[in-house]
């Protein structure tokens, strides 16, 4: 269990977050949602030691996280950012061998276990057939897919994800988050990640935090958030809330409130 | 069939780094062979096994041997340097020149012509003091809670504006003691005998072995700074010691052979193109090609003019830079 404790963040005397507390809870999938700017990928890296927080603390199973070795820190949870290094000339092999990183003595090279974790990741990511392959041929899906991989050969059991389906076309999409979710499911990771897709956030996650003006404003159930007014602030939009008898779950219908009095949008 | 599929055909890194060391070894041969006067590689051989005092014996053991072994290092030292620059500061342009290693060099280069014109055999240490005080210089003006590449590429770039401004003025206020130095800017390994070699060797053994332990966690920083962090890498410390090492190997070359500029950001590109961007195997890569090139280009630059010699920068550069024009076009995907 990771918990975020009063945490507050400020970026050049800017804040950037407020007074965050809130705990991700083991085998879950937990989505951050926001505009443009309310701190969602500040608070990932926050929670991932890569920010130091001027107040407040992060704990992984009560443990303060500053205080993990980087190494070990690496093999209980790990962080795929949104602007990652995609275009290279490395196989997809190579890069998703690069997350036994964590497991391996500093001047060692991969044992014949660690190449049994690499061709596994690669299976359970759908990604065997393209191991060749060059990261810079890859589409952005199948790279994300190979960044998926390589966090899954890490071995961390909480993955925290910024972004993952920015970017990509709908097919993709939905690959990612199916992915995501069947590791969820079956080999019980816990999930963290910023969504823009509202809907994609409820069918999805089991727990939404909305993110507004700095500070966390609304936690709830993935099936309630559409009824709340938070989400209607935060974004300042209207919500219609039908619901999906095939994934079983609420999905809404925006509308900008201006635009209820448009007949038609031009 | 063009050479780049038959290459992209054999494109094991085992098999690629076995046809560099087959190419350093001639580079090697040819280079002990060819020159003002032209000995049969097996006389090269049997000459260098007998140990017999002959013209031929003395010509290869106190003229060839040391300025091609001096060239196969210093190649191996600037193409690692280069390597591990652009690999930590994941961009392209970076060579040592970035660190301001070459204008530091050159600065102190000039300083000893001009106030020290008797003591000529105080450049190298000279130079290598320069360039290690202007990369510190370069390390510290970039430093702000950390490193960012790009904030150290153009501090890298501002000193060496600096330091080349420094420079043109002491040759504008004393012409005629600069002319010396002039050959230090362009580079070249005529007059390096056993002594340089004997300076140069413990260095690049030192940094060989170092950076040999090391190749992951190059991999690791080429990742971008928040994934190596979430892969577990310090990435300060690496990025740090990498810097180090490539600042070790780039001063001490720099101090013996002069500037050359090109070997350092062009040999790691076409290492690159050959076997990939995995560290593991693009290091070895870029050393023998960056010794093998540097050694063949030496021979070339004894007997384009024949008997006086061109400085190797030159040659290097008019080889090397279509060479990697050629490459670069085969590749569609850069």
């Amino acid at each position: 269990m990771l918990s975020v404790e009063n945490l507050s963040f400020k970026y050049e005397k800017k804040p950037i977050l407020e007074n965050i507390s809130l705990t991700i809870p083991t085998g879950k999938i937990v989505g951050f949602i926001g505009p443009n700017g309310c701190g969602k990928s500040t608070i990932l890296k926050l929670m991932a030691n890569m920010l130091k927080p001027q107040e407040g603390t992060v704990k992984l199973n009560n443990n303060l996280i500053s205080k993990i070795p980087n190494k070990d820190l690496a093999k209980k949870m790990t962080l795929l950012p949104q602007n990652k290094q995609n275009k290279m000339n490395l196989t997809v092999y190579e890069l998703v061998s690069f997350g036994r990183y964590p497991h391996l003595p500093w001047h060692k090279r991969l044992s014949e276990n660690d190449h049994k974790m690499v061709d596994w990741a690669l299976e359970q990511t759908n990604l065997s057939q393209f191991k060749k392959r060059r990261l810079l041929t890859l589409s952005g899906g199948e790279a994300q897919r190979a960044f998926i991989a390589m966090a899954l050969a890490q071995e961390s059991p909480l993955l925290l994800l910024d972004e993952p389906t920015t970017f990509l076309d709908i097919s993709h999409q939905l690959d990612v988050l199916n992915l995501l979710n069947s590791l969820n499911k079956s080999l019980n990771r816990t999930i963290v990640m910023v969504l823009h897709d509202i809907n994609q956030a409820v069918r999805y996650c089991d727990t939404i935090h909305i993110f507004n003006n700095n500070i966390l404003q609304n936690s709830n159930d993935s099936n309630q958030i559409l009824n709340s007014s938070a989400i209607r602030n935060a974004f300042d939009i209207d919500i219609r809330v039908h619901y999906d008898q095939i994934n079983n779950c609420p999905y809404g219908l925006m509308d900008r409130p201006s635009q209820k009095y448009n007949k038609k949008i031009i | 069939m063009n050479i780049t599929k038959v290459i992209r055909k054999l494109k094991k890194p085992p098999i690629i780094l076995a046809l560099l060391s087959i190419m350093l070894i001639l580079s090697f041969l040819i280079s002990l062979a060819y020159g003002a006067l032209e000995i049969s590689f097996r006389d090269v051989i049997k000459t260098l096994f007998s140990g017999e005092n002959t013209t031929t014996f003395r010509i290869l053991y106190n003229v060839r041997l040391p300025r091609t072994l001096v060239a196969a290092l210093v190649g191996a030292c600037l193409a690692l340097s280069g390597t591990l620059l652009q690999g930590i500061m994941r961009n392209p342009m970076a060579s040592p020149s970035i660190l301001g290693v070459n204008a530091g060099a050159g600065l102190f280069a000039y300083f000893i012509f001009i106030l020290f014109p008797n003591h000529l055999s105080l450049t190298p240490i000279g130079a290598f003091i320069g360039a290690l005080l202007a990369c510190i210089l370069v390390y510290l003006l970039a430093y702000s809670d950390g490193i960012s590449p790009l904030r150290l590429i153009l501090s890298g770039i501002a000193i060496s504006a600096l330091l080349g401004a420094l420079q043109s003025t002491l040759v504008i206020l004393f012409p005629e003691r600069s002319v010396g130095a002039s050959y230090f800017m362009v580079g070249g390994l005529s007059g390096i005998t056993w002594p340089s070699f004997k300076v140069l060797l413990p260095y690049a053994l030192f940094g060989f072995i170092l950076i040999a332990f090391f190749p992951k966690q190059l991999n690791l920083l080429g990742l971008g700074d928040e994934t190596a962090k979430a892969l577990g890498l310090n990435v300060e410390a690496f990025r740090l010691f990498f810097i180090a090492c490539a600042a070790l190997f780039s001063a001490v070359s720099v101090s013996i052979v002069g500037l050359l500029n090109f070997v350092g950001l062009i040999v790691p590109h076409m290492a690159r193109l050959l076997i990939g961007n995995n560290h593991q195997h693009l290091l070895p890569a870029a050393g023998l090609l960056g010794a093998s090139l540097l050694m063949f280009c030496d021979t070339l630059a004894r007997m384009v003019i024949n008997p006086a010699e061109l400085p190797v920068g030159i040659i290097l550069s008019l080889l090397g830079a279509p060479f990697f024009l050629y490459l670069l076009r085969g590749k569609k995907d850069m």
